[in-house]
């Protein structure tokens, strides 16, 4: 295993690790407990999910953390939107292999062919929406903790060149349901997005 | 003789099909030949599949693969999707995105458009893509590397699937590598090496694995048919022609029962062959591989000769007594064979002219051979004792003949009627159905293409320059229009040479077109007043604009081999043209929009009317020297014979068995092919031959056995040569090599059964 140094992202994410570990009630009961294979099961039910989030990121580069809020759409396999409706309009559409950034009456396409860090975090993304443990396992470390219901699941890049500016994800949810996705890159900037979604489970 | 030897054993010879075609005329012949014998840039493209493995295997291969090849010199460009495929360009484009950037004008850099940009910054930041753009942002607000990558991007297709870092299909079962030899299309030797380097470094990445397993490489692109199709020219031109050559053996084998025999025959053959070759080595400075093929069937061709001097002689005259008696008709049939093949001579097909050439060199030779030189080798007495056998099927024909010209006379009648009323065209109109390839490797080729998003254009921009430095300002001038043009929906995309390499003019305006250093400081400043930026965000972007200003010139040298190569395709130079332009056009739907906003001097080249175009030209053209040649084998048949009904005899035959021929290819499945209608003219070439043996008045029964048996023979031996090369997978060589088969053998059937010896 590869952990980063003692970099401040390090202690966030092992402190955060420890706290969901040692947090996570009793409640699996008799059972085996719920792990990672059964919350990649649960999140392959779902089958659309819609929702509304609240954004804070904060930049090296920005005097003051910059606060948006929108809607996201999720639609198995692979198709993600996330609107922005403020501070500004803005689009961004996950297909297939196409990223497409709407903002400020333009149109930009990403192709992951041609981005390869961009595919990683796509991927990713993708992966864990779909509930594709093989994919997630093959371009991410993978932590999980807690219980179905208070769930968290770390994610740590296994690529070097995604480490240069993902250094880690948590998502944290209930069931099968998103509640909030907080990422750290290398240069320390920080977005944490907080969630609220319906889901649609397949039958 | 030894310098024929000489030169046959120095000579030049040629495989490529850029040899063959015609020599571009326009513009757009020249852009639609590039693609299609493979010249230019893209020839040095070659395609890989690696499958038959699971996925974790293939990308194992695909790494390990490309690592080996990019130490190899052979190769300027291994891409596999990894980041060392585009990291190259990635650092081109970063390094000089200032000298780069289209955008860039006063206007852009005043304060308003300042903060437009830091404003669309700030949001990027806060999308998805922030933490990405985070890095580069700093050094470059105004987002140049972005437009600069943009415009390298329109339409070069969307790319394959990144999957475990390197290329491979959706559904992970095959992985692509794209690879750019050093050496052009065109050097089959150092392709067939770096091909080599190809397969040699999959043979020693497979020897590695712990399980065998079933693995697969497979290589397409213009420099890989290059090589397979010379082997292919190569294997048939050698195999089959020996193949002929046997078969035609055989049969004189048959007929003489004598081996010295067999070689007094090939004696006008080889005295044709060599002079052949010589003399279109004089003429055109190099023998192409097709005329080679071709030239050794005239073996078919000039054996006739020996064959009726050997097959007619006459003890009690001796061969020299046969040969003088003969002549006349000898003589009269080599003219019309010679008018015929230098039809060809007027072709715009290199290849035919020089078949052309070859053929009437050839058959001069073989004819003043077989009259002059060979008769005197024939030893005293001979007799073709297999004659009488030979000649059988002939004389049943003629005792046969109203039965058989009844069937004739039908199958004639039906002939026409099946290519009146056929339907679908008569005419081949693919371009490619002329390429050497089979069609197997034309489909593999589409996969691999679309697998990699290789997108081959049809539309261009063409112009022409004196100097690169005039064909770039061009390209230069015309962007805003076609920006204007994408805008307004006209197209979806361009390219240009310019946004690889611009201009000196427009390097030596973008160095200049910065503010001074404090203006520059100021404007940012005011603009970062409403904005949520740190003030000292930018500071890299203010180091970096201070290098631009006295950045030396880039030269085509200090690209990467990549964008060099793309910078190619759409520059060349060019003997006879110049400079010339071939801008890509993508998504083109308002043709007409378009054309009224293009400056004189700026062409649009449609591919596909191009290729349309220059397909009517070839055959417009071999239709034409069909008819002057078939005109001048009946002048010269009609001032020798000075007798229209004996010429009649001789000439309406030949067209029945032409009509039937055709009539037959089509039956078949196949369209009429320019390589067919040269195939006619060798059939009048060839049959008019018996025909007038068939004319010619025999004293006595034995003669005139003697006489059809060396018609039969004749025939035999050419059905047996063309026959041969019908098998060959080269369109020309099928081609021709089918029709002339059954066309000389139904002139066979024709001439026994209509025409007749001539009265006194």
């Amino acid at each position: 295993m590869r952990f980063p140094k003692l970099t401040p992202a390090f202690i966030v994410c092992t402190s955060l690790a420890w706290s969901l570990s040692c947090s996570g009630p009793a409640s699996a009961g008799m059972r085996a407990q719920y792990g990672l294979n059964d919350l990649m099961q649960d999140l392959a039910q779902v089958k659309m999910a819609d929702g509304q989030f609240e954004e804070i990121r904060q930049s090296k580069l920005l005097a003051s953390p910059v606060k948006s809020s929108g809607t996201l759409h999720y639609s198995a396999p692979d198709f993600m939107q996330k609107t922005v409706q403020a501070p500004e309009k803005q689009d961004f559409i996950l297909k297939g292999n196409e990223a497409t950034l709407v903002m400020q009456g333009k149109t930009r396409h990403f192709s992951t062919g041609q981005a390869p860090q961009l595919a990683g975090l796509v991927n990713g993304m993708r992966a864990t929406l779909a509930g594709d443990g093989s994919t997630l396992d093959r371009l991410y470390e993978t932590r999980f903790s807690g219980t179905r219901n208070e769930w968290q699941l770390l994610l740590i890049p296994r690529d070097a060149k995604l480490r240069q500016f993902l250094s880690w994800i948590t998502v944290s949810g209930s069931d099968a349901i998103i509640e909030k996705i907080v990422s750290v890159s290398a240069s320390g900037d920080l977005s944490t997005m907080t969630v609220k979604e319906n889901v649609t489970l397949a039958r | 003789m030894l310098v024929c030897l000489t030169c046959v054993v120095f000579g030049t010879y040629r495989t490529d099909m850029a040899a063959f075609f015609p020599a571009p005329k326009t513009l757009g012949e020249t852009a639609l030949l590039a693609q299609v014998s493979g010249d230019g840039a893209a020839s040095r493209l070659i395609l890989v599949a690696i499958d038959q493995a699971p996925e974790t295997v293939l990308t194992e291969f695909s790494e390990q693969i490309a690592s080996r090849l990019r130490r190899n010199a052979a190769f300027d460009g291994v891409l596999n999707g990894d980041d060392a495929s585009i990291a190259p360009i990635q650092h081109f484009v970063w390094d000089h995105r200032f000298q780069l950037d289209p955008s860039l004008t006063p206007e852009r850099l005043n304060r308003d458009e300042i903060e437009k940009s830091l404003r669309q910054d700030a949001s990027l930041l806060s999308s998805d893509l922030g933490p990405m753009l985070a890095q580069s942002l700093p050094a470059d607000p105004i987002g140049s590397a972005m437009t600069v990558g943009e415009g390298l991007q329109q339409s070069g297709g969307a790319g394959p699937e990144t999957r475990s870092g390197v290329w491979m299909t959706k559904d992970g079962s095959r992985a692509m590598l794209l690879l750019y030899a050093h050496a052009s299309g065109f050097d089959l030797d150092a392709q067939q090496a770096a091909q080599k380097s190809v397969s040699d470094a999959f043979d020693a990445v497979r020897s590695t694995l712990k399980h065998p397993s079933s693995v697969r490489l497979r290589m397409s692109g213009p420099g890989v048919f290059a090589v397979a199709s010379r082997d292919a020219t190569k294997h048939d031109v050698s195999f089959l022609s020996l193949l002929a050559a046997a078969g035609a053996i055989l049969f004189l084998l048959l007929a003489y029962r004598s081996v010295l025999t067999l070689g007094l025959a090939l004696l006008p053959v080889i005295g044709a062959i060599l002079a052949g070759i010589t003399f279109v080595l004089l003429g055109f400075g190099y023998v192409h591989a097709i005329t080679l093929g071709f030239g050794v069937t005239l073996l078919g061709e000039a054996l006739d000769y020996s064959i009726y001097v050997l097959t007619q002689s006459d003890p009690s005259e001796h061969a020299t007594g046969t040969a003088r008696s003969l002549w006349p008709t000898l003589r009269l049939g080599a003219l019309v064979s010679i008018a015929g093949f230098g039809a060809m001579l007027g072709s715009g097909f290199i290849g035919f002219a020089q078949l052309g050439l070859f053929s009437m060199v050839g058959l001069s030779v073989a004819v003043l051979v077989a009259r002059y030189v060979l008769p005197s080798l024939v030893p005293f007495g001979f007799r073709a004792k297999g004659a009488p056998l030979i000649g059988h099927p002939l004389r049943f024909i003629r005792s046969h003949q109203p039965v058989i010209r009844g069937a004739l006379g039908i199958a004639v009648i039906a002939a026409c009627g099946a290519l009146l009323t056929h339907k679908g065209g008569l005419w081949q109109t693919d371009l490619l159905s002329m390429s050497p390839l089979p069609p197997e490797t034309q489909k593999l080729d589409t996969t691999l293409r679309n697998d990699l998003g290789l997108v081959s254009p049809s539309k261009f921009l063409a112009w022409r320059a004196r100097s690169r430095e005039a064909a770039l300002e061009t390209g230069e001038d015309l962007r805003p229009t076609l920006e204007a043009l994408v805008t307004r929906g006209a197209i979806k995309g361009y390219s240009l040479p310019s946004l690889i390499l611009p201009s000196r003019k427009m390097q030596a305006y973008r160095r200049n077109v910065w503010p001074h250093g404090a203006t520059l400081h100021q404007r940012f400043a005011e603009a970062l007043i409403h904005l949520p930026f740190k003030p000292d965000a930018f500071t890299p972007f203010f180091v970096d604009v201070e290098k631009a200003r006295t950045a030396p010139d880039l030269k085509p040298e200090d690209l990467p081999p990549l964008l060099g190569l793309r910078l190619s395709s759409m520059l060349s130079q060019n003997e006879k043209m110049g400079w010339v332009v071939l801008a890509p056009l993508d998504g083109l739907s308002d043709e007409a929009g378009l054309k009224t906003h293009l400056p004189s001097g700026v062409d649009l080249v449609d591919l596909e009317k191009q290729s349309r175009g220059l397909l009517y030209r070839f055959q417009h053209e071999a239709v034409t020297l069909a008819v002057i040649g078939s005109i001048a084998v009946i002048a010269l048949i009609l001032s020798f014979l000075r007798n229209v009904r004996t010429t009649g005899l001789v000439i309406l035959p030949l067209l029945g068995a032409v009509l039937v021929t055709a009539a037959l290819l089509m039956a078949h499945g196949e369209k009429l092919s320019i390589f067919m209608i040269v195939g006619f003219m060798l059939i009048v070439a060839v049959g008019s031959n018996y025909g007038l043996f068939f004319a010619r008045r025999y004293e006595s029964d034995e003669k005139r056995t003697h006489a059809l048996a060396s018609i039969m023979l004749a025939n035999c031996c050419t059905v047996a040569a063309y026959g041969v090369l019908s098998f060959s997978e080269i369109p020309v060589l099928h081609d021709v090599g089918k029709t002339v088969a059954i066309g000389t053998f139904l002139c066979l059937l024709f001439g026994a059964a209509f025409t007749n010896e001539a009265k006194a």
